[in-house]
C-alpha cells in the first residue's frame, strides 16, 4: 500500500517537473520533428494515467524501463548499484552497534562517571559532524599517510571479498558514526529507565551478579528505541549516503539518483526511488517481526 | 535498658539461638537536604518457621527496615548502622559480594507489585529456573525440574503449563505466587515480603497470605512480612511490629498486639479500620493530622503530635520500649498506654 502511494507520488512528481526529457536526449539544437517522435517513443504523449499504469506493470514484472541516457535497462543498474549501499549500510550499523552498545552499557552502569561523561559529550560531537569531516581526515591518515586501506575503489563482494571488505571499512566507519552517536544516547536512556525497575532490584535480590543483571534482564527490554531508530537509519542511509560513496567513489544508490536528477533521467530516477521505497518498507517490516520477538506483550497488541 | 527488652523478645520457649538477631537498627538515607534517617534504633529477633508482620503507613520505615536488612537498595546513598545477625552472621560487615552470596539462597525477597518486578520478557519459568542455574550452578534440566516444583510449592497447579508464559499473560494473584516460586527456589531461611498482597483483590489476598504462612512453617523459613494493614497482619503473622516514623513502636505476638495494644498509634489504626457491623457510611474514626517529617522530629514520642492522651511529658522525652506486664514478650514505647482489651479484635488473629 505504502509502496503503491510512493510510486504515485514518484511518478507524478517527476512528470509534473519541467522540461521534456526528449531534449535531454536529442541534446540542444534538436528539431521539432526529431523531439516529437522521441515523445511518441517514449509515450510521453500519452495521458498521464496510461502512462503511470504501463509503467507500474511493467515496475512489477521487474522492468523499471531503460535510461534515457545508457540506454541500458534500469532494473540492472540499480542491480549493481543497490548491492553497493547494502553491504555499505550493513556494515556501518554493525560498527555501529559493535561501538554504541558497550559505551551505552558502561555509561548506565556508572552515571555520572568520568567515561559516561567522556562517552556523552564525544556522541554530541559524533551528532554534530557530517560525514565529510569525518571522512577526510580518516582518508588522510590512515589511506593517504600510511596506506593501510585504499582511499577509493569499489570492487563487488562477490568477486573478491577480501579486496571488497577492505575497501568498504573506512565508508562504513564513515557512515556508522552518525549511528553510534545516536545508538548510544538512546540505549543508555532506556538502561537507566530500565535499571529502576523493580524487576531489576529482584533479580538483583536472586544475587545475580551485576553483569547478568546487565545482560540477562536490562538490556533486551531497552532496545525498543534503538530498533526504531535503526529501521530508520537503515531505509534512509540505503539512499542517502551520497556524499560518502561520492567521497569513496562507491557507485551506490545515492549518487545515482543524484545523477539521474541531474540528467532529467525520469526513468532512472523513478527506478531508484521506487527500489528505495520498497527497502524502506521491507525494513521497517523486520522490523516490527524484531519488536514481537524482543517483547512477547507486543504480540497480543 | 532497650536491649535487654529486645533480647527478651522472641527467646522465648525455644532454647535456640534466633535465626535472625536485628539489633539497633539504624538507616539514613544521605541526601542533598542532609542525612534523613529512615529507620531510628531498631532491635528484635525473629525464629525460622515464624512470621512477623511489620505494619505502619507510608514513609514510616518498613520497607526502608526490609532492604536494611537485605543491604539492597537502589542506590548507595544509604548509611546502615547497628547489627544484622542472620544465622550467627553479622551481614553488616559483610562485603558486597559475601553479602549478594546470601541473596537468593539465603535470603529472598518477595516485592509488592508483582506485575512490576516480574520481567515481562521473559518467560516466567526461565525467571523462576535462573535462581537455581545461576546461583546453584544446576544444570539447565535440573534447575527446569527445581523451578516447577518451586511453581507447585507456590501453589500453581499446572506448572508446567504456566513455565513458558510470560508475565503479562497471568494474573494478579498467579503472578505474585511465580513471585513467591523465585523466591523459594533456593530454599532461602529468610523472606522478606515488601506488602506481597497490596495489589491484590481480597480472596486472592487471603490464599497468598495461608501460602505464605504455609511455606513459612513447613520449611522453617523467617518471614518479615511488610504491609499496612493491620487485618492482614492479624490474620497472617506471628508477631507483628508496629512501626511510626522509623522505630518499632510495638511488637509482640499478634494476638498480644492486636487484642490488647497498648501503644497509642496501635490503638488509633485499630479503631481506624472499618468494622463490619458499623452502620453504614458510619465516620471513619481516622487518625488525625498527618505522619510527621522525618527531618524535624522532636525530642519526645513521634506519635505525640497527633495523640489525644499525650501530655507534655511525651512531647519532651521519648518512651523507650517496655516489656507489658501481661506478657513479657509483648514490648511498647508509651507514656500513657492504652489498657482496654480489644477483644473483637483479637478474634482476627489467629494464632
Amino acid at each position: 500500500m505504502i509502496v503503491f502511494v510512493i510510486s504515485i507520488g514518484v511518478f507524478l512528481l517527476l512528470h509534473l517537473l519541467p522540461g521534456n526529457p526528449a531534449y535531454a536526449i536529442l541534446g540542444p539544437g534538436a528539431t521539432p520533428l526529431a523531439v516529437a517522435k522521441v515523445t511518441r517513443q517514449l509515450g510521453l504523449n500519452k495521458p498521464l494515467i496510461d502512462q503511470y499504469v504501463t509503467w507500474l506493470t511493467r515496475a512489477l514484472h521487474g522492468n523499471l524501463g531503460t535510461s534515457y541516457l545508457t540506454e541500458q535497462p534500469v532494473s540492472t543498474t540499480i542491480g549493481h548499484a543497490f548491492p553497493v549501499d547494502l553491504e555499505l549500510v550493513i556494515l556501518s550499523q554493525l560498527i555501529a552497534f559493535a561501538l554504541a552498545i558497550p559505551m551505552a552499557i558502561t555509561a548506565a552502569r556508572r552515571q555520572a562517571s568520568i567515561l559516561d561523561r567522556i562517552f556523552t559529550m564525544s556522541s554530541f560531537g559524533m551528532l554534530s559532524l557530517p560525514a565529510f569531516v569525518i571522512g577526510v581526515p580518516l582518508v588522510l591518515a590512515v589511506a593517504v599517510t600510511v596506506h593501510w586501506f585504499p582511499a577509493t575503489g569499489y570492487t563487488p563482494i562477490y568477486s573478491q571479498p577480501i579486496t571488497n571488505l577492505h575497501e568498504m571499512i573506512l565508508p562504513s566507519i564513515t557512515l556508522a558514526v552518525g549511528s553510534v552517536a545516536i545508538y548510544y544516547r538512546l540505549l543508555r536512556t532506556d538502561l537507566i529507565a530500565t535499571l529502576q525497575e523493580e524487576f531489576i532490584t529482584l533479580a538483583r535480590s536472586k544475587g545475580l551478579s551485576n553483569r547478568e543483571v546487565m545482560y540477562r534482564h536490562a538490556l533486551r527490554p531497552s532496545t525498543f528505541s534503538v530498533l526504531t531508530a535503526t529501521a530508520i537509519n537503515v531505509g534512509s542511509l540505503l539512499g542517502g549516503a551520497v556524499v560518502v560513496e561520492y567521497l569513496f567513489g562507491l557507485p551506490g544508490m545515492g549518487l545515482l539518483l543524484v545523477n539521474g536528477i541531474y540528467s532529467r533521467d525520469y526513468v532512472m530516477v523513478q527506478g531508484v526511488i521506487l527500489t528505495l521505497a520498497v527497502a524502506f518498507v521491507l525494513v521497517n517490516f523486520l522490523a516490527d517481526i524484531l519488536y514481537r520477538v524482543i517483547d512477547p506483550r507486543v504480540r497480543h497488541a | 535498658m532497650k536491649a535487654r527488652a529486645a533480647t527478651s523478645f522472641g527467646e522465648d520457649a525455644t532454647s535456640s539461638a534466633p535465626l535472625l538477631r536485628v539489633r539497633s537498627l539504624t538507616t539514613s538515607y544521605v541526601g542533598e537536604r542532609g542525612s534523613l534517617r529512615v529507620v531510628d534504633d531498631v532491635s528484635f529477633s525473629l525464629e525460622g518457621g515464624k512470621v512477623l508482620s511489620v505494619v505502619g503507613e507510608s514513609g514510616s520505615g518498613k520497607t526502608a527496615l526490609c532492604r536494611s536488612i537485605m543491604r539492597l537498595f537502589p542506590t548507595s546513598k544509604v548509611h546502615v548502622d547497628g547489627q544484622v545477625i542472620f544465622d550467627d552472621q553479622q551481614l553488616l560487615e559483610l562485603d558486597d559480594l559475601e553479602m549478594s552470596e546470601l541473596w537468593g539462597t539465603r535470603i529472598a525477597m518477595v516485592f509488592q507489585d508483582p506485575m512490576s518486578s516480574l520481567n515481562p520478557v521473559m518467560r516466567v519459568g526461565n525467571q523462576v529456573a535462573e535462581g537455581p542455574r545461576r546461583r546453584l550452578h544446576m544444570a539447565r534440566s535440573a534447575a527446569k525440574e527445581r523451578a516447577i516444583s518451586a511453581l507447585k510449592s507456590a501453589g500453581i497447579a499446572d506448572a508446567k503449563q504456566r513455565y513458558s508464559r510470560y508475565p503479562h499473560e497471568l494474573s494478579g494473584g498467579l503472578r505474585q505466587r511465580v513471585a513467591i516460586a523465585i523466591a523459594i527456589a533456593n530454599g532461602p531461611k529468610l523472606i522478606l515480603a515488601d506488602e506481597p498482597t497490596t495489589g491484590l483483590d481480597v480472596t486472592v489476598q487471603a490464599q497468598i497470605l495461608s501460602l505464605v504462612n504455609q511455606l513459612s512453617h513447613s520449611a522453617g523459613i523467617a518471614v518479615i512480612m511488610v504491609t499496612h494493614d493491620l487485618a492482614v497482619a492479624a490474620s497472617a503473622s506471628d508477631d507483628i511490629a508496629v512501626m511510626y516514623a522509623g522505630r518499632v513502636v510495638e511488637i509482640g505476638p499478634a494476638r498480644e498486639v492486636i487484642g490488647h495494644p497498648r501503644m497509642r498509634y496501635t490503638e488509633a489504626l485499630l479503631l481506624a479500620s472499618p468494622r463490619l457491623y458499623q452502620t453504614p457510611h458510619a465516620r471513619l474514626n481516622a487518625i488525625a493530622g498527618r505522619p510527621p517529617d522525618p527531618l524535624d522530629l522532636g525530642p519526645g514520642c513521634a506519635f505525640s503530635p497527633r495523640c489525644p492522651h499525650a501530655d507534655s511529658r511525651c512531647f519532651e522525652e521519648r518512651p523507650e520500649l517496655t516489656a507489658s506486664s501481661e506478657d513479657q514478650r509483648h514490648l511498647y514505647a508509651c507514656w500513657h498506654p492504652a489498657s482496654a482489651a480489644l477483644d473483637e479484635f483479637a478474634k482476627l488473629a489467629v494464632k
